[in-house]
């Protein structure tokens, strides 16, 4: 009795609900998008938030990339059958190690040593005139002894490669207003290496870890809608060119538009989730089918293999890729002087490569704050490492969405290609090479307007 | 409210009919936004009822698993005195009978209750210690020797390290292992990675199992003790072997912890002045608001059974499918867990637990919503129920197995505990509570153009 009572009174509030106030009750006939997903999350779980999946199965497929995403793999062989072969030369054993809670990795911890999260390219630089397989997989020319990357670790039998250390030098500056900021310029020291020198063209070049917000979404964007930024010749006088990386994509076995990483070197999410798993924990996979060491590593080459054809099988990547795909994109975070500091933030000029308007393929629109384009950003910030067909000064630029989301989920700040800049503002006034006119007028804003600039760039 | 999935609660279906035809909006409405929902005859002293009955289920539970946890220290420190096969089946016996009490207070979890909060202050008061408890999964090359895919022994670990300890992995700490003590184990625990498990049921369930060595191999599996074979630890670990008196300290340590641990759970929901209880009840001066309370719960229950239990516990083992993935691995006793998590689940929302009556957050629901809440917990009960029976036949990490006749059954077990999840929105809805993203799934949707 008192059940149907009550069932009865809930139903006729809806009823009222429904028909007289504004609208809490309100039809549609929208379906939702499976390329960009919404939240409202600001908490530190912000960039890890699932997909409303209509089938299980569909959450079956992002539940198991996440698990191969964060559970850390073993050293081979172990009981661990499905998480074994890492290594033998890794820098992580997990990857949201570099991506803490999917979000931007550290250059440094709380003692102030480097973290994993910030790893060396290796290269060899004056390579113009090579041409060899190397240069057209890779996109650039390893080192011959150490390979691509540096690795910090080694497993059981294998020495790892060497340590880094970092030095950073204090550099004052002034705005136009008087007020003194500080940046640091960072110097890395390698040491400890235990397979022999260096080739004297070495070049070191340091990456972080990215954020992963809406890599499914960038990748759907259409090609003409990317390419129609480039300016590669800065046509229209502007001072910003913008120029695509065309990438060699081992899963077509052809030449691809680069769309994610520093340098945009990987064409798509797989992609890259194959190359990190390969460069930074050493698991082989169909797209890096060897093993990351160089024919000078003896114990390396030597490595108990895992069990399986691959470390990190087919079925297993696809799971990964699917994973990042399917996670909701931050809404942006309107705070009071959002619409204030978007109006700086066009005037000075971000918008021209923090592009903030790009339509997925199922027509959502997105804004990532980012042309996906390469950019000469000055000798200072220059890694001196090219890649395919980013030169030493020139980066992709970073996407900005949920960037004012990272320090909660990162516990820390750390941004630009090589986590030096500390806040927003550093990261701006390092901007150099096609953006140093943007740098300068930021120094010459009043510090309101500063303030109103950054606090739009952390709510969006 | 969007949500398609979570509109297949009768109430909801039967909203979008009323909604359409009371207004005479347009007809061919896919979706439906509620956002009201509240019930009415639920009233404050009602919602206060029924946070108290939880609380006192909180307390009767973790009064349980203490005493069952004191039993499985006493046998632990009878089987150390005289290790014999004996003692040892009593230890593990003990440690089953813990694990039955445990798992059903993991459903306080997640919920920021003293379990597992990350609040810094007061919520800190009892130490947290859920990953100290339970942690899992564990890298038991850490603790003590294992066999490795070639049949080797491993070394370097905890065991057979007299001395300064470092585990793997960046940052960890050295920690003076010479003698294996509590804080030892706890300084240990989760050193240099989540994996670096050192305390808990789980490092206990390995030190009197052992592994359990069913490969779960894809391609060829040769190494295997078979379907119904758990752990095969042999006593002389605790008796000739090597390390035997290391190994017996690291027992002992490591069940006192877990008495620790639970004590201090059963303090903070003991009524008083200071207790959690009394901040959760809406007193003292922590005083925590009724529906900030409910809404921890349910998001809590909503999330501990869909994304822990669900998805982390069962969708990954059943899906990846290896046995490093079944929660109690060494004992084989995961169908316990599930069950136990699972009847946790159930207990809070129904106000069942021996000892213990009182206002339900069930009782309290409309009919609509009961009636689909039964509807899964029955089709839930019968599945866990063919679980547990097939275990007879096959341990869980058979029945995971691509080919076992029974993974299609926790295959569906684990489809309906995400549903039964999902009704957490619901139940929510009707105490006046908004459930939003980061609880169990995000209110907003993205509409197509």
């Amino acid at each position: 009795m008192d059940t149907k009572t009550i069932l009865s009174t809930t139903t006729a509030i809806f009823l009222i609900a429904g028909c007289s106030s504004d609208k809490p009750i309100e039809t549609t006939k929208k379906e939702k998008s499976f390329i960009a997903q919404f939240s409202h999350d600001t908490s530190k779980k912000a960039f890890t938030n699932s997909y409303d999946f209509k089938t299980n199965e569909a959450l079956d497929q992002h539940i198991l990339g996440k698990s191969f995403f964060t559970i850390p793999w073993v050293e081979a062989p172990s009981a661990t059958t499905a998480r074994d072969g890492l290594g033998p030369l890794f820098s992580a054993n997990t990857c949201v190690h570099c991506h803490p809670n999917n979000s931007a990795g550290l250059a440094t911890n709380k003692k102030g040593d480097l973290t994993r999260s910030l790893l060396m390219r290796l290269s060899l630089s004056n390579v113009k005139n090579i041409n060899n397989d190397l240069i057209a997989t890779k996109g650039f020319l390893p080192e011959p002894t150490y390979g691509g990357q540096l690795s910090l670790n080694g497993t059981s039998d294998v020495a790892y490669e060497g340590n880094v250390d970092v030095i950073y030098k204090s550099i004052e500056g002034k705005y136009a207003d008087g007020e003194v900021y500080t940046l640091q310029s960072p110097t890395y020291k390698v040491s400890k290496l235990q397979y022999g020198a260096f080739h004297p063209d070495v070049n070191i070049a340091p990456r972080i870890g990215l954020a992963l917000v809406g890599l499914g979404a960038i990748e759907s964007i259409a090609e003409n809608d990317i390419l129609a930024n480039e300016d590669i010749d800065d046509k229209d006088k502007d001072g910003i060119s913008g120029k695509a990386n065309w990438v060699y994509d081992p899963q077509s076995n052809s030449t691809q538009l680069g769309r994610f990483t520093w340098k945009a070197a990987a064409a798509s999410v797989k992609h890259q989730s194959a190359n990190a798993a390969h460069n930074d924990m050493g698991l082989s996979n169909p797209l890096f089918p060897k093993h990351n060491c160089t024919d000078a590593q003896k114990e390396c080459q030597k490595a108990l293999k895992g069990r399986f054809d691959f470390d990190l099988p087919q079925e297993r990547l696809d799971a990964i890729a699917y994973y990042l795909k399917t996670l909701k994109i931050p809404r942006q975070r309107k705070n009071a002087h959002f619409d204030k500091g978007e109006k700086i933030f066009k005037v000075l000029g971000c918008v021209k490569c923090h592009v903030d308007s790009f339509k997925t393929s199922d027509g959502v629109e997105i804004k990532p704050y980012s042309d996906f384009l390469l950019h000469d950003m000055g000798d200072e910030l220059s890694d001196g490492h090219t890649m395919f067909k980013a030169s030493a000064n020139e980066f992709r630029t970073p996407p900005l969405w949920g960037i004012g989301l990272y320090k909660k989920a990162s516990s820390g700040l750390a941004l630009l290609h090589d986590g030096r800049a500390r806040s927003i503002q550093e990261a701006i006034l390092w901007h150099g090479g096609e953006a140093k006119e943007q740098a300068r007028r930021f120094k010459a804003l009043a510090k309101q307007d500063r303030e109103d600039l950054v606090e739009f760039i952390n709510g969006i | 409210m969007k949500k398609n999935k979570i509109l297949g609660s009768v109430v909801l279906a039967s909203l979008l009919a009323l909604g359409v035809t009371g207004c005479g909006s347009s007809s061919d409405t896919k979706t439906v936004t509620v956002q009201s929902g509240a019930n009415p005859s639920i009233t404050t002293a009602k919602k206060s009822s029924a946070l108290t009955t939880y609380a006192d289920i909180a307390l009767a539970n973790y009064t349980k698993a203490l005493n069952d946890a004191k039993a499985l220290n006493t046998a632990i420190d009878t089987f150390v005195a005289t290790p014999n096969t004996t003692t040892m089946d009593a230890a593990k016996s003990a440690w089953k009978t813990s694990r039955i009490s445990y798992g059903t207070t993991e459903i306080f979890r997640l919920s920021n209750g003293p379990i597992d909060s990350e609040d810094e202050g007061f919520m800190q008061t009892w130490g947290a210690p859920e990953g100290q408890l339970n942690a899992w999964p564990l890298d038991e090359n850490m603790i003590d020797y294992t066999t490795d895919g070639q049949g080797a022994t491993t070394s370097g670990n905890i065991i057979d390290t007299a001395g300064n300890f470092t585990p793997s992995g960046s940052e960890a700490t050295t920690v003076n292992a010479t003698t294996i003590t509590k804080d030892v184990l706890a300084a240990l625990n989760e050193n240099g990675g989540d994996a670096n498990v050192a305390t808990g049921y789980h490092a206990v369930e390995f030190l009197l199992w052992g592994q359990d060595q069913d490969y779960n191999d894809f391609t060829a599996d040769t190494i295997t003790n078979g379907a119904t074979t758990s752990g095969q630890r042999s006593v002389s670990d605790f008796t000739s072997a090597s390390n035997a008196d290391r190994r017996k300290a690291y027992l002992v340590a490591a069940s006192e912890l877990i008495v620790d641990d639970l004590q201090s759970m059963v303090d903070a929901w003991t009524a008083g002045s200071g207790s959690y209880r009394e901040a959760f009840l809406g007193s003292g001066t922590n005083a925590i608001a009724t529906n900030v309370a409910l809404k921890q719960v349910f998001s809590g229950m909503g999330t501990f059974i869909k994304s822990e239990l669900a998805n982390e516990r069962m969708a990954v083992a059943i899906l990846t499918p290896s046995e490093e993935d079944e929660h109690s691995c060494f004992s084989d006793n995961t169908h316990v867990d599930i069950d136990k998590n699972y009847r946790g689940f159930v207990n809070a929302l129904k106000g069942e637990y021996t000892g213990v009556s009182g206002v339900s957050f069930y009782s309290l629901l409309s009919d609509d919503t009961k009636e689909s809440v039964d509807a899964l917990i029955t089709d839930i009960d019968a599945k866990v129920t063919a679980m547990n029976n097939a275990v007879s036949s096959e341990h869980f990490d058979y029945q995971i197995k691509d080919g076992s006749d029974n993974k299609a059954n926790l295959t569906n077990a684990k489809n309906k505990m995400r549903n039964l999840g999902d009704t957490m929105v619901d139940v929510a809805r009707e105490f006046g509570i908004s459930l939003t993203a980061s609880d169990i799934t995000d209110d907003e949707e993205t509409e197509l153009e």
